[in-house]
């Protein structure tokens, strides 16, 4: 059995890995949805990602603080984190609910935009025909 | 009792999942009308991964079961490798971290996306207000030029 320590250390390098790279991820995505999503959902998804992140580096946290939990409240770190999760869900419905209309908005303001070029157009077009009339 | 405890786990998780994967489900029909670029797509294979994963987990551990009281039932003994519902459990239990990185990675190219029609919006918000007031000006400044 001499390959299962290094099965063991491949595979937890594997979820290191794994849970960092959502980390990064999820962090990424929240850092640039800040300006977009600003308000209430956003600091629901941050709350999330903040509990999730936290709870990454619990097994650290807990070591570090020779912290020892007693059996019967093992469960308690994935209930945590799981109801980061939820969080981070309601944040993200709400977000793309709201995301909705305001695509629905911007595609008004682009017709806006567009119908206004033309109306200025045509007003500078009979501002220049009345100054070589007059 | 522990046969009590742990079917309240069971519905607390099962009520737990069902809760995350609406939040999900909504958030992406909600995006669904925006752009639906790779990262839309991305998102929804996520989760749509992390719904099936759960599932295929509840249904390998359903014939995991079986298997284990079919073999109890003709032999007398647990049979050491139900290899079929240990495929499902397999497959179940790995869709999930799968789906995790797909959505992730799909959120940060939409947190991009979001970012740069933010930036739309604003110049679109400006440009109107450009434009009506230019519009006002000549309206009011034309007759009489």
């Amino acid at each position: 059995m001499a390959w299962m320590p290094t099965v063991l250390a491949t595979s937890s390098l594997a979820f290191i890995i794994f849970r960092l790279l959502i980390f990064v991820a999820q962090w990424t995505g929240i850092l640039a949805l800040r300006r977009s999503s600003r308000g209430f959902p956003w600091i629901l998804m941050i709350a999330g990602v903040s509990i999730g992140s936290l709870m990454v580096f619990w097994p650290f946290i807990a070591d570090l603080l020779s912290f020892e939990m007693h059996l019967s409240w093992s469960y308690l770190p994935g209930l945590i984190s799981t109801l980061g999760s939820m969080l981070f869900a309601v944040g993200f419905a709400i977000h793309g609910l709201r995301s909705a209309r305001a695509t629905e908005r911007q595609a008004e303001l682009e017709l806006l935009v567009a119908a206004m070029a033309e109306d200025l157009q045509r007003l500078q077009g009979q501002g220049t025909g009345n100054r070589s009339h007059g | 009792m522990t046969s009590t405890s742990s079917a309240w786990v069971g519905i607390v998780s099962l009520i737990l999942f069902l809760g995350l994967m609406s939040g999900f489900w909504a958030g992406i029909v909600g995006l669904r009308n925006a752009k639906r670029g790779p990262a839309w797509w991305l998102m929804t294979i996520g989760v749509g991964l992390g719904t099936l994963g759960p599932i295929l987990y509840a249904v390998g551990s359903w014939m995991l079961i079986q298997s284990m009281t079919a073999s109890m039932s003709s032999t007398g003994t647990i049979s050491p490798r139900p290899s079929d519902s240990s495929g499902v459990l397999m497959s179940g239990g790995l869709l999930v971290p799968a789906g995790m990185i797909l959505f992730s990675i799909g959120f940060a190219l939409h947190g991009f996306a979001a970012a740069r029609m933010a930036n739309r919006a604003e110049e679109l918000e400006q440009l109107t207000a450009a434009m009506s007031e230019e519009i006002n000006r000549l309206r009011e400044g034309g007759p009489a030029a």
